[in-house]
């Protein structure tokens, strides 16, 4: 995995859901939807017009699933294959 | 003995509006009689309850200031009358209409409305064919289209069903339900079809846009509507606040940033 996007993908995450770092180790394996009240389902579509305009991509609705906000390391990836095209 | 009025007054009360009652709450100042109020057009749904309290704040910040604030819940939604699934566009429409005409009558003059997100696209739509002269038009992070509005807000549910399929059982005539709101396919065909218009407003238009965290600035979509309306001759301030995204996210509120340059652009046209 691109360490560089997910880091990226890490800090776009955090600012936009206002979520304090704290002490917290925030990595590839960092559980989201459903881990987290932050990450409940209006926050997250908040996320996703932030990603499409961060990253320029477009995310369709096909493509949309609660899989690829399992983890930071699964959205990073989702979001690569988008960038990549 | 302390004789300190607040400064803040909170009026909850009800008008009468087309398909029904609405609740409204108007803040106002306490200590000085004012003229000048601002209309507060809701965004759409969960949007709303998530804005309540930056509104209620917004509200105690503009009285301090001199100026009122009439919060609105739109027919069908909040402790207004009516279901949201009876909802429709041309009934909200109304609504602002009626609420402009309720502050006429109660002596003020000077009536600006800020719409928030959908409220937005309310406003501008009523704009085309409003006969009521407002002193400012503010948008706080304008939704770009209905169409748009109803993409964002069918993929709230993409924990469950994905939103394609939110998307036949609509076309095929059936109702969605969505975070707990009734969507029915009236509603929904109202919405996509609205488009921001800049053209026809005639009064100052402030764009205040709020980036989704501090390292971002206009959204590529945003700034596509303000270039197009720049060619068209249009004069638009816009400006980024740095705030956070309260209508979307868990539990937030508006910064004093966003209240300070709402109430600039309130003062400095009067």
């Amino acid at each position: 995995m691109d360490k560089a996007l997910l880091n990226d993908v890490i800090q776009l995450s955090l600012s936009t859901l206002q979520i304090a770092s704290n002490d917290e180790t925030f990595d590839g394996s960092t559980a989201l939807i459903g881990s987290r009240p932050e990450f409940d389902s209006m926050a997250v579509v908040g996320l996703m017009t932030a990603i499409e305009d961060y990253f320029d991509i477009t995310i369709h609705d096909d493509e949309i699933s609660v899989e690829i906000f399992e983890t930071f390391g699964t959205l990073t990836q989702f979001i690569g294959q988008k960038i990549a095209g | 003995m302390s004789n300190s009025t607040p400064p803040h007054q909170i009026t909850p009360f009800f008008l009468q509006s087309v398909a029904g009652k609405l609740f409204a709450i108007l803040h106002q100042p306490s200590r000085k009689r004012t003229d000048q109020a601002v209309i507060i057009i809701p965004p759409f749904a969960e949007e709303m309850n998530r804005s309540r309290k930056t509104f209620s704040l917004l509200g105690q910040h503009l009285a301090k200031n001199g100026i009122s604030t009439f919060v609105l819940d739109l027919y069908g939604t909040g402790d207004s009358e009516g279901e949201f699934s009876d909802a429709r566009w041309s009934t909200w429409v109304s609504d602002i209409e009626c609420s402009t005409e309720w502050l006429s009558s109660h002596g003020y003059k000077n009536i600006s409305i800020l719409g928030l997100r959908l409220g937005a696209l309310l406003a501008t739509d009523m704009l085309q064919n409003s006969k009521y002269a407002f002193d400012n038009i503010i948008f706080w992070q304008a939704a770009h289209s209905g169409q748009n509005m109803m993409s964002q807000f069918l993929r709230i549910s993409f924990t469950g069903s994905n939103s394609k399929s939110m998307n036949e059982q609509l076309n095929s005539g059936s109702m969605v339900e969505i975070a707990g709101y009734q969507l029915t396919p009236a509603l929904y065909d109202d919405i996509i079809n609205i488009k921001l218009q800049l053209s026809q407003i005639s009064s100052p238009i402030t764009w205040l846009e709020i980036p989704p965290n501090d390292n971002m600035g206009l959204s590529h979509k945003s700034q596509t509507i303000l270039n197009d309306h720049k060619t068209g001759g249009g004069r638009i301030n816009t400006e980024i606040v740095k705030t956070p995204q309260f209508w979307t996210l868990f539990d937030a509120k508006a910064d004093n940033a966003l209240f300070d340059k709402t109430l600039t652009a309130l003062v400095k046209n009067r």
